[in-house]
């Protein structure tokens, strides 16, 4: 596990609270994540680790607390908003690929129109970003001709070629067959490799354990405990999550 | 595999048990006995009165002399009833002669596996085949010789008048005399060249708009111009028609609204209401679904310019005075004399006012508000309601001197009309979408306005252009209700030529001639539509 130096904090999140209605569904979290910081947030369903993490991009507004990215506050700013927006990449459980477009179309759409490049110049970084991602060869088919990981990896593409400085997995494999985790995680990794910042929501201990560089355990709606994925999965000092670990490892 | 193949005897040939066939299959209960019988009953009714129908009457086959000739002879015999039915009897026993067979030989050729699959299928099946095949068969014959073998198709006046009293069929005349009304109306003659060449261009246009949305089409990239250039048509169309002000005589005479008629009014008010209200049903759709809360500000200075247009219209000309009553019973008054700008000034503020209350009092969303009540009312009346109101009632909220364009009035009226109903097959198009693409937009830094343009609409129109279509048809067809608000359209104009002295009572060739011609295009755009919808779903999904 060779681990690079870590860079200046990139996310900062202060008391950030969520209601749903009446139902309190972030309660005061508060942590930081640094440049180049692989991050995997684990918990039970209903814990408010999806919500959180979608709270980032503002996909879900917060309703109090503060949420800095790379030195600009979230807030009802939507100039803010879409600052933020261009730098943090996203993937989703449920992949949502633009059916009505092509592999390639549904990569360079974003940098043509967000970034304002020119069609040649998205494409050839399209090409780049497939290339990543080992699929290639599928630029011209359409997403419904492609199989579950194949897509989920043009989807980490698609993220990609925005050049985005964070990654957020929202259960990135939970919507896979079990062959085609691997091929998605492999991206994955790979990214982490070279230095991207990723915050990961999964139930992948395995992924959990190799490439994070630490673990936050969310239960009813607050992180119960973070620590390194070694130290977490031997000795996890919170009762919830001992509880959680015992639950899913001796399965 | 000598040793399956040795037990494996050749099928025994069965033989026909007919009792036991009728007894599970015909009678097997009271009411299949019953259903049987009806069958076999309406089946000896109709062979009989096949076989006694009257022979067909001929119009154009009599020699000069009176004579029916050899091929009025041939044509008799062909379509007597006796004729025609002993024939549909015998293909029908050849048939179930045919099925008959294959079923107790077990050999099926291809064509009495297709017998009995379609025709033949059973007792009740055959039966059913043989009723309708002679019911449709005297329906055809009834057509023909009233369409064709016993028709006139003069259209000159005076051999009509002679020959009319000894046609038995139709006199296609009325039709071949009253071309040009039918296509244009009383559209004068002179300037008749400028409605063909608008509807060369509509027709042109619709071409390359059918070819240009073809999947991989090489005027893909024409898309966009070609929208353009239907909006574009629409004023240059109703220029070309209108003609050039000032000229009274001429090439490019003036020709007012009401001379407007026939198939060219109904090409003109269906082409103008579909283009138009496409876009007005896309927004109303967008804004019923609308999650912006209070009064966006651009909408606040919209209807104040709005209401400063209509306030300066109705203005008096000299200064407006308004007698105020102050007390309820036998009042003593006060007279207000207002500037134009402060009159303008007041109405402004009561706009400002009004809207202020509604966005930060009642935190309201206008726009889905404003939609709604917009699309529910204008589906809650008929057609015919909105088009009397354009008609009698705009006028009177209309600033004083400004009179519009009865023609414009209704189309107005239909575009509003179908606006409405457009928005509501919008909007199911636009709930189709998962929010998921929403998010995968906006999460990739694209606009709202982005992500509505580049991402949903486009699968959300493509969901509904069966429903979107069949829409439009419905408008296609619903232009024939402009005739009660005055104008001439191809079905108004064709009762008019009914009413011509030398055509009296023709109603019926004019009408098959009507809906013959609303048939085929509301039948090509069916088939437009169809083409579009293979074209757009191509590698997808």
């Amino acid at each position: 596990m060779s681990k690079k130096e870590l860079g200046p904090d990139i996310i900062v999140c202060k008391d950030v609270n969520k209601w749903y209605g009446e139902y309190h569904a972030l309660r005061g979290v508060s942590t930081t994540v640094r440049e180049g910081e692989v991050v995997v947030i684990i918990g039970p369903s209903g814990s408010g680790k999806s919500t959180w993490i979608r709270t980032l991009n503002r996909l879900e507004e917060h309703q109090s607390g503060q949420i800095i990215i790379d030195g600009t506050e979230l807030n009802n700013d939507v100039r803010n908003i879409q600052e933020i927006r261009r730098e943090v990449g996203m993937v989703f459980q449920q992949f949502n690929l633009f059916p009505h477009l092509t592999v390639m179309e549904n990569i360079t759409l974003a940098p043509i129109h967000v970034r304002g490049w020119s069609r040649e110049r998205a494409e050839e970084e399209g090409i780049k970003q497939l290339k990543r991602v080992k699929i290639p060869e599928q630029a011209g088919k359409y997403p419904g001709q492609l199989s579950g990981g194949q897509q989920q990896r043009v989807a980490i593409a698609r993220a990609l070629a925005m050049q985005p400085k964070i990654m957020l997995f929202d259960e990135p494999t939970s919507a896979l067959d079990p062959e085609m985790i691997k091929e998605v995680l492999d991206a994955m990794q790979q990214l982490a490799d070279d230095g991207m910042t990723i915050l990961a929501v999964t139930h992948e201990m395995g992924f959990a354990r190799t490439v994070a560089h630490r673990v936050i355990f969310f239960d009813q709606g607050n992180i119960v405990e973070e620590n390194q994925p070694l130290a977490f999965f031997e000795n996890p000092k919170h009762e919830r999550s001992k509880l959680f670990l015992s639950q899913i490892l001796h399965h | 595999m000598t040793t399956i193949t040795k037990n494996v005897r050749p099928p025994e040939v069965p033989r026909l048990d007919i009792n036991h066939w009728l007894r599970n299959q015909v009678f097997s209960n009271i009411w299949y006995t019953l259903f049987a019988f009806v069958l076999i009953g309406l089946n000896g009714l109709v062979i009989q009165s096949g076989f006694t129908a009257q022979p067909i009457k001929l119009a154009f086959s009599y020699a000069p002399n009176g004579q029916v000739t050899a091929l009025g002879n041939l044509i008799l015999t062909v379509t007597s009833g006796p004729f025609l039915t002993s024939a549909v009897i015998i293909l029908w026993l050849i048939g179930a002669g045919l099925v008959i067979y294959s079923a107790t030989q077990h050999r099926w050729t291809s064509v009495s596996h297709w017998l009995k699959d379609s025709l033949f299928t059973g007792f009740f099946g055959a039966l059913t085949t043989l009723l309708l095949t002679i019911i449709i068969v005297f329906s055809l014959r009834a057509m023909l010789a009233w369409g064709f073998f016993g028709a006139e198709f003069s259209s000159d006046p005076k051999v009509v008048e002679l020959i009319r009293p000894n046609t038995p069929g139709a006199v296609w005349g009325i039709v071949g005399a009253n071309l040009q009304l039918f296509a244009i109306g009383r559209y004068p003659t002179e300037a008749g060249w400028r409605a063909l060449l608008c509807l060369v261009i509509v027709m042109v246009l619709a071409a390359l708009s059918l070819f240009a949305w073809n999947f991989g089409s090489p005027l893909i990239k024409f898309r966009r111009p070609l929208v353009y250039a239907w909006l574009f048509t629409i004023p240059l169309t109703y220029g070309i028609l209108y003609g050039l002000p000032g000229n009274e005589t001429g090439p490019m005479m003036v020709v007012k609204t009401d001379l407007w008629g026939g198939f060219l009014l109904t090409v003109v008010l269906s082409v103008t209401s579909i283009v138009l209200s496409f876009p007005f049903g896309l927004l109303l759709a967008l804004g019923r679904r609308s999650q912006t809360k209070g009064v966006p500000y651009l909408s606040v200075w919209g209807f104040i310019l709005m209401a400063i247009y209509w306030l300066l219209g109705n203005y008096p000309s000299e200064s407006a005075t308004y007698v105020i009553p102050v007390i309820f019973r036998n009042p003593p008054t006060v007279n207000v004399t207002l500037s134009p700008f402060m009159y303008v000034a007041l109405i402004t503020a009561l706009v400002v006012g009004i809207f202020w209350l509604v966005g930060h009092y009642l935190e309201g969303n206008l726009i889905k508000t404003f939609c709604t009540v917009y699309i529910e009312l204008v589906r809650g009346v008929p057609l015919i309601t909105v088009l009397f109101m354009a008609n009698i009632m705009l006028p009177i909220f209309l600033p004083k001197g400004v009179e519009i364009d009865n023609l414009l009035r209704v189309v107005v009226g239909l575009i509003m009309f179908s606006a409405a109903y457009l928005a509501e097959i919008v909007r199911g198009g636009l709930q189709s979408i998962p929010k998921g693409q929403y998010e995968a937009a906006v999460a990739l830094g694209l606009s709202t306005t982005q992500s509505m343009r580049l991402i949903i609409l486009p699968q959300a129109l493509r969901a509904v252009i069966p429903a979107m279509v069949g829409d439009f048809i419905g408008l296609f067809k619903d232009t024939s209700l402009v005739s009660i608000v005055g104008l001439f359209d191809l079905l108004k104009i064709a009762q008019s030529a009914i009413s011509q002295p030398e055509w009296l009572g023709l109603q019926r060739e004019t009408y098959v001639f009507v809906a013959i011609v609303y048939w085929v295009c509301s039948f090509s755009m069916s088939l437009a539509s169809q083409r579009l919808e293979k074209n757009l779903g191509v590698g997808k999904y």
